[in-house]
């Protein structure tokens, strides 16, 4: 596979700052090469155009697209999703993408998708692509009822959602591990998204069905292309890159154990 | 009369249409990103560096944003020279855009060797870029390019094992840039990229701990150009070789200035991370430039801040 097929730099315009709770927002880029060209699990560098600080684009997963525009879902976490939550419609950014491998075709007829707080975002689009043709089951886990707002908002895409909470404040009481059955069945698969300790418990409790579990997973980079090799994580055949040869990885190819 | 290669330069022995080239480090092996049409405006691409045996890089934190910088600690992470003959140079040859190979200085058996076998493919290869600067491994890398001595100890090996044209990247770590730069050329250098990154550091305040595991980190980014072009001009005024301006080149404009300074080529890092059509949208500043002004081609803005 051409890695870089159609792969580059778009113009893309806010249009719509959606603010969830005091640190969660969602904003709607126009970029029709985004919104039509992108499958579940792919993400795209933002940078304000013409801006030298931030500099870098920073990674968010495609979170849904319509007509010509795709959304993003973010926490506020540093300057960049900072300046991003006061963003003014109209405003100008590059648009690289779309990148990363994506979560591909589910093998089986049940999907299990679990998403720890914002880690819900590639899952919206997998969500919105396959909940037609095949049964979706999906668990958010969140830390406590500070986040009702959000969880709020992710119910009105997915109205199954089954939400828990770490201090038993909203939904269920228990991690988004809480609700997964015992075993995975041959027809089965759990495609999740979130902090690295959550997807490393998901391997941990089905050490026999890692072949049956896709984790999108997160790092810090500076290209998104596979140049500059900043995001790489540790993997059973060494060192992968987390934009290219990911951000979706089989469960089984992770080096867990050397995962921080 | 004036023609669509008005931005050619002849750099150390390699002809680039256009004097925007890649720095190492930056552009990825796969196929697509080699293409001459996919890329318009670039005159040449340092491959990223490779190196005797494969080498997995460091472990941790490999980048860090700073205001209008990026830190970095790679470590050299490659498949080894083995592969690259195999595997990477078939691929790369094949897209049409002129390359420099960049040649990790290890030490003198280890990248003695892998000059040897690019030697034997002498005919594939237009260049080979000797990085003698690399701040991010404990094993030679920026340790041979601080000194004069050790740095002309280098070169002299890599002229030995390596017949065609040699582009010498230095350090800002070094102790005294000009004497560095005129021992490199003395041992036969063709041109001289001035230059790598810049030590720098980051403190993650939350865990109290430097963010990097080696601590320190290369600097690159718009925050350092005029750093760069200051090195640019010293180096400029200590040889004859020609030297290619490194370090923070951001803009057509930052390319002009590298340009007057006195250098005949530029590398783009970086900003390439920022805008994949940076040699396009640079060349075409450039080309304005020059018609703007009725010059006639890069000789005419070569080294003219100097004058």
């Amino acid at each position: 596979m051409c890695i870089s097929e159609g792969i580059r730099d778009f113009d893309g315009i806010a249009e719509k700052l959606q603010k969830i709770t005091s640190r969660v927002f969602t904003i709607d880029f126009h970029c029709p090469e985004i919104a039509h060209g992108s499958s579940p699990g792919q993400f795209v560098m933002i940078r304000f155009k013409d801006r030298l600080d931030p500099l870098l684009g920073r990674p968010f997963a495609v979170a849904s697209a319509k007509g010509d525009s795709f959304s993003v879902w973010f926490q506020v976490v540093g300057k960049m999703t900072a300046l991003l939550s006061e963003v003014s419609p109209g405003e100008k950014f590059t648009v690289r993408g779309p990148l990363g491998n994506g979560f591909g075709e589910p093998s089986g007829d049940k999907l299990f998708l679990v998403a720890g707080t914002l880690g819900v975002a590639p899952l919206l689009k997998v969500y919105e692509e396959f909940s037609g043709r095949l049964d979706c089951e999906v668990h958010l886990g969140v830390p406590d009822k500070t986040w009702k707002p959000f969880t709020e908002q992710v119910r009105q895409l997915i109205p199954g959602l089954r939400i828990f909470s770490d201090d038993g404040s909203l939904g269920v009481h228990g991690t988004c591990l809480h609700g997964l059955p015992g075993e995975i069945g041959q027809r089965e698969e759990i495609w999740a998204c979130g902090p690295v300790g959550m997807l490393k418990a998901l391997a941990e409790r089905y050490p026999q069905n890692r072949s049956g579990i896709r984790v999108s997973l997160e790092a810090r980079m500076a290209c998104g292309i596979g140049g500059c090799q900043g995001c790489v994580i540790e993997t059973v055949e060494g060192k992968r890159r987390v934009c290219v040869d990911g951000p979706v990885f089989s469960s089984e190819e992770v080096a867990w154990d050397e995962i921080r | 009369m004036r023609s669509d290669n008005l931005l050619r330069v002849s750099c150390g022995g390699v002809e680039l249409d256009s004097p925007i080239v890649v720095a190492s480090g930056v552009w990825p092996f796969e196929k697509d990103f080699w293409q001459r049409d996919s890329f318009p405006g670039l005159g040449g691409i340092c491959t990223k560096a490779v190196t005797l045996n494969r080498r997995e890089g460091n472990p941790g934190t490999r980048i860090w944003e700073t205001p209008a910088g990026l830190l970095n600690s790679i470590g050299l992470q490659n498949r080894g020279v083995e592969h690259f003959l195999e595997r990477d140079l078939p691929v790369i040859s094949e897209g049409g855009i002129p390359f420099i190979v960049n040649v990790a200085m290890e030490n003198h058996d280890e990248t003695s060797e892998v000059l040897r076998r690019l030697e034997d493919m002498r005919n594939m290869i237009p260049a080979v870029e000797l990085n003698i600067s690399c701040p991010n491994v404990s094993d030679g890398g920026m340790a041979w390019g601080r000194f004069a001595e050790t740095s002309a100890q280098a070169v002299s090996m890599a002229r030995k094992k390596w017949k065609g044209p040699l582009w010498v990247k230095l350090t800002p770590q070094a102790e005294d840039i000009a004497q560095v730069a005129r021992a490199v050329e003395e041992e036969g250098a063709d041109a001289l990229v001035v230059g790598n990154t810049w030590l720098g550091m980051a403190i993650d305040i939350d865990t109290a701990r430097p963010v990097f595991e080696r601590a320190f980190a290369g600097l690159s980014g718009p925050g350092i150009f005029p750093l760069a072009l200051r090195m640019v001009w010293e180096v400029c005024s200590a040889v004859t070789i020609p030297v290619i301006g490194c370090g923070g080149v951001t803009s057509y404009r930052d390319c002009l200035a590298m340009l007057m300074a006195g250098a005949t080529a530029v590398e783009v890092g970086t900003v390439m991370f920022l805008d994949l059509q940076s040699g396009k949208s640079f060349s075409s500043g450039l080309e304005e430039y020059l018609l703007a002004r009725g010059l006639d081609g890069m000789k005419d803005i070569i080294g003219k801040a100097r004058q």
